[in-house]
């Protein structure tokens, strides 16, 4: 077989590495496309600087595939050293002791803590005990055109900041062709049905004043009127035709990015993507607030896995230290758009730099004290797809709102208590 | 007369035409697609031909991720899964067509009982078994499962079936054992219908994807479909770039038919499938 | 006594030649399904140890409204790439019979190209097509001056889409595929008429023409000859088309999890594999998982017994 170049190639590689470094880590990761280049380059930084420790990087798929990847991998014992875990995913690891208490390091430096942005360290912390630390962490923004702001006559500059601002300049947004048809709209409040489903929704509930679950996670709470409210009004964006009712939310990305919608909710993680590609200008805004201010706080973290050495262990807690250090967590904002996770960053010089460069990263910084964490369990994913179909029966004129989400309620307190049970 | 049979081949040829255009279409249109670079999909995704071809999105294919590599891969498992096939069918074939043991079809008719369980429902407990032998992340995980199927042991099983006894008859007089019957007489006869497994298990093979999901966790031992679906979910809108993996994913595979079409076609005749 | 030897000795033979396909099948097959029954009667989410729940899985799978629904919508599947399939494979194989008509080569080879397209890398060729703001199927239609159409998420069923114009409402049994099922409808038939048109040819050249010259001095049109000569006939073709067909058609999941990772527009792709899939690698009900597809097992065995009982007898076989 002529695959000899590569071959030698590769032996060679394994060999220099088995020779030069003492540990050899394994590190599954869910970072693609424009994402990828930068963890890679963070992680060859730190081989190179660590030349007794070697990190392979292994992209696994998403966030949902690298549980499954992860949950077979332990079934036969072929697991990672670290793996970066969605912070909502962390509690399906953590209910088998699959990943490492980091608490024996943690007071090991005691500094360390306190320089986690406060609410990200809490989405890392079950039971009082940290799992792992806050690495990729996003908030929910408002991405908007500004080509198409100027063009309607609107401020670029003064993205909505309610509600009904947002619905009246969404009416000013659209665009009819003379025929009737919509060739532009101003709204696409998509919501994800897949990875991190009902995602974009969830800020809605709460800024409705409403909540999802009740605080001990027994009950679910989107049949109350404030959850209620939220999905008639995110329903009515679409019977006033300011938004696209038959759309799946890539389509909608696609559509937005085409210039033919206006503006809509998108993760901070792909800012610096959307500015690399975009043919017109970008806009970034904190989420328009109703009855209360408050956006999502999602993305990932970096966990040890409880069954390596102590010798890997510690090699493992160098790595992920080092990938969340003040520098590098800047490197990574800067890069993909995802948040400086350490509070030294977030008040240094550079980031006043970063700033300059791309204006549109700072918002989301602004933003940080406003996210909120989504609420997780161990079914936390079935859950979020029986939400996910409810709003879909709105959307599709199926059924009524209260209806649906009243029906929605039902099957999860059934899956709550069943959970309960166990 | 013949004007009138000139009107019915004119006819048959354009509903034919019509067919034709129809299965090809979505081939043409992948094609071109992956010809055109971002800025013109986003512009005038209608062109049928590109305006301004570019290899870009073959050249990012490859520098972005290892295509070379998983092509290799699946050329590697698909190749030994069909011959693995072949041979194992041939003998259990010949088995259950020619020799007489107790339980025969009992045993015959568990086997294509097998045929009707969704494979979905086996991959955990095969996971299992895999992994209990060491073998995730390797070519015998990828192959060994697959490497006897009772689809392939029943298609030839049938065709031996319609081979007459009076040759195999004469060999046994030569002195000939039962494998060597079996390589001597049945091996060529088959060929047509063993190029029909070949040709399956080869495909079958190629395009198989649940299966490399869950035993292949390092870029280095994945296949191509399994390189094109995580592409795919790996988000963003490089329509150019989606189209050049399936292209590349594609072509192999009809090569391959091309070559042994023939084979196929008069192989599906001979056996009448009956 | 010798024959008694031999019998051993043709026995032994006899298993030898199968071990190999046995071993294979036994590790790979056999056990994983044991394995699977017996998870089938647990619940188990790959990390905790399984827990004993006696037949509440197949219960569960039984009294759920989603379970039912995807049976339905694999149904839909089946009942629409099936005879279009086969339809569409006949009638183009009927065109092709004619041996010495030029560039019957040709197209038998084009015809057959899309049976060998990996399912992956064909999803996204049709998924490209019918893409809501750059798809070709879209442009054609505004070409044309019609409006565009969500083709990947309208999940009204068509024939409830038909009956809209008359201001009927349709049971939900009868209201038909959704919009984006057919779609992927018509990218399983893309697929499967190739195949059908090869084995049908092959079915029509071991039609002897003595039957064709008899029925001609009978005096007999060229409708009549179809009707019972070609069409009994081809039974065996038929025959073994739908037992294979159905057999695929129940197992569909590729195409779908490209197409409509989601599940579709209100979950209406959503067929059995599809659900079975999503509880047990999504979900992690490993055991509910592993009954639902004990369920989809049984189904298609009582099908295909079915078929063999009752429809072999019809097949004419010559």
């Amino acid at each position: 077989m002529k695959r000899s170049c590569f071959v030698i190639f590769v032996t060679l590689l394994f060999v220099a590495t088995f020779m030069f470094a003492n540990v050899r880590l394994v590190f599954w990761h869910s970072m693609a496309d424009y994402q990828k280049p930068a963890l890679d380059k963070l992680v060859s930084e730190f081989n190179s600087t660590h030349p007794d420790i070697h990190v392979v990087a292994i992209y696994e798929g998403n966030y949902d595939q690298t549980v499954t990847k992860l949950k077979a991998a332990f079934l036969s014992k072929n697991t990672p050293d670290i793996v970066q875990l969605n912070i909502e995913h962390l509690r399906i690891f953590t209910a088998n002791r699959q990943l490492l208490d980091l608490s024996r390091f943690i007071s090991e430096t005691p500094s360390l803590k306190s320089d986690f942005v406060d609410s990200f360290w809490k989405t890392v912390v079950i039971n009082g005990k940290p799992y792992a630390l806050p690495f990729n962490i996003s908030c929910l923004m408002l991405f908007y055109n500004k080509d198409l702001f100027e063009k309607a006559g609107l401020d670029p500059n003064k993205p909505p900041r309610t509600w009904k601002e947002m619905e009246e300049m969404a009416k000013k947004l659209t665009v009819h062709a003379p025929n009737g048809r919509t060739i532009q709209y101003g709204l696409f409040w998509g919501v994800s049905g897949e990875d991190t489903a009902f995602y974009q929704f969830e800020p809605l509930i709460w800024q409705n004043g409403g909540k999802i679950f009740n605080s001990s996670m027994t009950k679910c709470l989107v049949d109350q009127p404030q959850a209620v409210g939220a999905l008639k009004r995110w329903k009515s964006w679409f019977d006033k035709g300011i938004s696209p009712a038959n759309m799946t939310l890539q389509e909608g990305i696609q559509a937005f990015m085409m210039g033919k919608i206006a503006m809509g909710p998108m993760t901070s993680g792909g800012i610096r993507y959307a500015l690399d590609n975009l043919p017109w200008d970008l806009g970034v805004a904190m989420l328009p607030s109703h009855k209360a201010t408050v956006t999502t706080l999602g993305g990932g973290s970096l966990a040890i896995l409880s069954n390596i050495s102590p010798e890997k262990q510690e090699a493992a807690w160098e790595f992920i230290k080092w990938m969340t250090n003040t520098k590098n967590t800047l490197y990574w904002y800067e890069n993909t758009g995802y948040l400086p996770v350490r509070k030294s960053a977030l008040n240094s010089l550079q980031i006043r730099l970063i700033w300059k460069k791309f204006p549109q990263l700072k918002p989301a910084v602004e933003a940080i004290p406003y996210a909120r964490p989504r609420p997780v369990n161990v079914d936390i994913i079935e859950i979020r797809h029986i939400l996910f179909n409810a709003i879909e029966e709105v959307r599709h004129r199926v059924k009524t709102p209260e209806k649906a989400f009243k029906d929605a309620a039902k099957k999860v307190d059934k899956i709550l208590e069943l959970e309960g049970s166990k | 007369m013949s004007k009138r049979k000139g009107i019915i081949s004119v006819l048959k040829h354009s509903v034919l035409i019509i067919g034709a255009s129809f299965m090809l279409f979505p081939f043409f249109w992948s094609v071109s697609t992956s010809f055109k670079g971002l800025k013109e999909i986003f512009r005038n995704p209608f062109s049928f031909v590109p305006l301004h071809p570019t290899f870009g999105n073959y050249v990012a294919l490859f520098n972005e991720i290892p295509f070379a590599r998983y092509l290799l891969n699946s050329f590697i498992v698909a190749s030994l899964t069909t011959l693995l096939q072949i041979v194992t069918a041939m003998l259990s074939a010949y088995a259950f067509s020619r020799l007489k043991f107790k339980g025969r079809d009992l045993i015959f008719y568990a086997f294509l009982a097998t045929m009707m369980i969704p494979g979905q429902l086996l991959m955990i407990p095969q996971y299992l078994v895999v992994a209990r032998f060491g073998w995730i992340n390797s070519y015998q995980g990828l192959i060994i499962p697959y490497a006897a199927t009772a689809l392939t042991t029943f298609f030839l099983r049938q065709f031996f079936l319609t081979i007459p006894k009076d040759l195999e008859d004469v060999a046994v007089i030569d002195g000939c054992n039962s494998f060597q019957v079996l390589v001597k007489i049945f091996l060529p006869i088959s060929k047509p219908a063993i190029s029909t497994i070949a040709v399956f298990s080869f495909m079958w093979s190629w395009n198989s994807y649940f299966w490399p999901l869950l035993v292949v966790n390092v870029p280095e031992m994945r296949t191509v479909q399994l390189g094109l679906a995580m592409f795919r979910t790996e988000g963003g809108m490089q329509w150019g770039q989606f189209m050049a993996g399936t292209v590349i994913a594609t072509l192999p595979i009809l090569i391959a038919y091309f070559f042994a079409q023939k084979h196929f076609i008069k192989s599906i005749t001979l056996t009448g499938l009956k | 006594m010798i024959s008694k030897r031999k019998k051993f000795r043709d026995s032994i033979k006899g298993y030898m030649f199968i071990s190999p396909t046995a071993l294979v099948i036994t590790v790979f097959v056999f056990f994983p399904l044991i394995y699977a029954f017996i998870m089938s009667f647990h619940t188990w989410n790959m990390s905790s140890a399984p827990i004993y729940v006696g037949l509440r899985n197949y219960t569960t799978a039984l009294k759920s409204v989603d379970f039912w629904n995807s049976m339905l919508y694999t149904f839909y599947y089946v009942l629409g790439v099936l005879p279009f399939s086969l339809v569409f494979g006949l009638f183009f194989a009927l065109l092709l019979r004619d041996n010495t008509m030029r560039g019957t080569g040709i197209y038998r080879v084009i015809y057959f190209m899309p049976v060998v397209t990996s399912p992956i890398a064909a999803a996204m060729g049709f998924n490209w097509i019918f893409e809501n703001q750059m798809g070709i199927a879209n442009h054609l239609l505004e070409k044309i001056g019609s409006q565009p159409v969500s083709w990947l998420s309208t999940p009204t069923g068509i024939l409830q889409m038909f009956f809209n114009n008359f201001n009927i409402a349709l049971p939900k049994v009868l209201q038909g595929p959704s919009l984006t099922m057919c779609v992927i409808i018509l990218l399983g038939i893309w697929q499967n008429v190739g195949y059908a048109t090869v084995v049908y040819l092959a079915g029509l050249q071991s039609i002897s023409d003595t039957y064709y010259e008899a029925a001609s001095l009978d005096g007999a049109t060229k409708w009549k000859k179809f009707w019972h000569i070609t069409l009994p006939l081809l039974s065996p073709s038929t025959f073994f088309l739908l037992i294979m067909f159905i057999i695929a058609s129940f197992q569909v999941f590729g195409p779908i999890q490209i197409m409509t990772p989601a599940g579709g527009p209100l979950n209406t792709t959503s067929v059995i594999v599809f659900y079975l899939y999503r509880q047990a690698f999504s979900y992690y009900n490993m055991g509910y998982a592993m009954a639902v597809a004990f369920l989809l097992m049984g189904f298609i065995l009582t099908m295909t017994i079915f078929q063999f009982r009752f429809l072999e007898r019809k097949v004419n076989y010559e």
